[in-house]
């Protein structure tokens, strides 16, 4: 990847998952007209992949059914298919002298549990945890991977504060496997998940 | 009179290791206890070796029909459920770039969605029982570990999964926990390469593996005592969640 490529290339894509295109939220973040990428478009031009990760509605678990339970499956296959796609992008382009970053959004009420939540909590909860793994495993390839628990995507305060953090994961090589609560410490007081 | 008299406990993945151990104790408190595991493991019990109050019962977890036979059963011979302990568990280690679609779902289906299809089965028996406890056996994986993504995560699914239930079913008396194992002593974990084996014993601080038995008593307490903790993760690893997992 020669630095001519790079720099026509906006620096973060923006990925939704399940066909969603999260327009709103990549203006909102002030990323650059270009940003928001599928996972096919993902590539080691990009300094940074920004995965958006948008659990099931709350219901109560009873009146689940297991076509809600595919659905949170097919939720987290197209998520790790997210990552292996920008880690083969990245390893196919090893001249490349910076370090890419994977930053993950989840919302934290999913994260932290709440009544009526079990199946987002378990996409939450899968979806930390592969993260966290996902940070240990690519140290080797300059792949750093964090999680940003957000509280409402649509609130302008928040919404700054996550962008100054996604670019400080862009230019923070030995940040990794954090996760951080971005809207008002929502996680005080509360046994970490 | 035993701790666990007129108790009705199910435990999935019991036929061997850890969920073995759990039928045991249970058993020994005094609980009627169904140890189910799949068909052919079923059928290669030894029947004479098990305590008074077992029975056996064929259950694929990932299997929905199996799953409703099972409750049915219990609907059926006792008309409660008072414990469920999700001890069913596979791995299949890969890392990012290998993890196959096929595994991700085996995986997944077995240590998470059945896990919890199961649960939701079993809720009406276990609110005829005006309570009880669900205990998860989930894994010090939870908290990463290299090369086994799918595991991992099926593991942080179901910590994630445990805490919204427990919200939802405390109003129940019903409690919800999981266990997070680290190295135990199993078939499963005899699968591990020497080398694997001999750097993961050396960095647990209390210089031992850990044993069925140790989960087993976690189980009891959170099952037959516990009646006052809900939603937590009870990390049963000998210390090395809070070392440093990878020291030698």
């Amino acid at each position: 990847m020669t630095n001519a490529t790079r720099s026509t290339r906006p620096a973060t894509a923006l990925v939704g998952l399940d066909g969603e295109h999260p327009t709103a939220l990549a203006n909102r973040l002030g990323l650059e007209v270009g940003s928001l990428a599928t996972v096919a478009d993902i590539d080691a031009a990009r300094q940074q992949t920004v995965i958006l990760v948008r659990p099931p509605a709350p219901q109560p678990f009873s009146s689940t059914t297991d076509h809600d339970l595919e659905a949170v499956e097919a939720t987290f296959v197209a998520f790790v298919h997210a990552l292996q796609r920008a880690t083969i992008a990245v390893r196919e382009n090893r001249e490349s002298e910076s370090h890419h970053s994977i930053a993950i959004l989840i919302p934290s009420d999913a994260a932290l549990g709440t009544r009526d939540a079990v199946l987002p909590s378990m996409l939450v909860g899968a979806v930390l945890s592969f993260t966290r793994t996902m940070a240990i495993e690519l140290k080797k390839d300059a792949i750093t991977a964090n999680s940003v628990l957000y509280g409402n995507l649509d609130d302008d305060a928040e919404a700054s504060t996550i962008s100054t953090l996604l670019e400080t994961y862009r230019a923070a090589t030995t940040l990794t496997g954090q996760e951080t609560y971005t809207s008002s410490g929502p996680n005080l007081g509360r046994i970490k998940p | 009179m035993s701790t666990a008299h007129n108790r009705v406990a199910l435990v999935t993945g019991a036929g061997s290791g850890i969920g073995r151990a759990i039928v045991d104790r249970l058993a020994d408190e005094g609980a009627t206890v169904l140890l189910t595991d799949l068909p052919h493991v079923i059928d290669s019990l030894d029947t004479t070796a098990l305590p008074p109050g077992v029975e056996t019962h064929a259950l694929d977890v990932q299997d929905a029909s199996s799953r409703a036979t099972v409750i049915d059963t219990i609907t059926e011979r006792h008309g409660k459920l008072d414990i469920l302990v999700n001890c069913a568990g596979v791995g299949r280690d890969a890392r990012l770039t290998n993890i196959k679609d096929e595994d991700l779902a085996f995986t997944l289906n077995i240590n998470l969605f059945g896990a919890f299809s199961l649960i939701r089965r079993a809720l009406p028996l276990m609110q005829a029982a005006r309570g009880g406890a669900i205990v998860n056996i989930a894994s010090r994986a939870w908290l990463g570990i290299f090369g086994s993504g799918a595991y991992s995560a099926s593991k942080g699914g179901l910590i994630g999964a445990t805490r919204s239930l427990a919200l939802e079913v405390g109003e129940l008396g019903i409690t919800a926990n999981c266990i997070a194992p680290g190295y135990i002593a199993t078939p499963l974990s005899a699968t591990l390469p020497q080398e694997v084996l001999d750097k993961t014993l050396r960095s647990i601080p209390v210089q031992r593996g850990g044993v069925p038995e140790d989960i087993a008593a976690t189980v009891r307490y959170l099952a037959l005592e516990g009646s006052y903790m809900t939603g937590q993760v009870l990390t049963v690893c000998g210390g090395r969640s809070i070392g440093d997992p990878t020291s030698r």
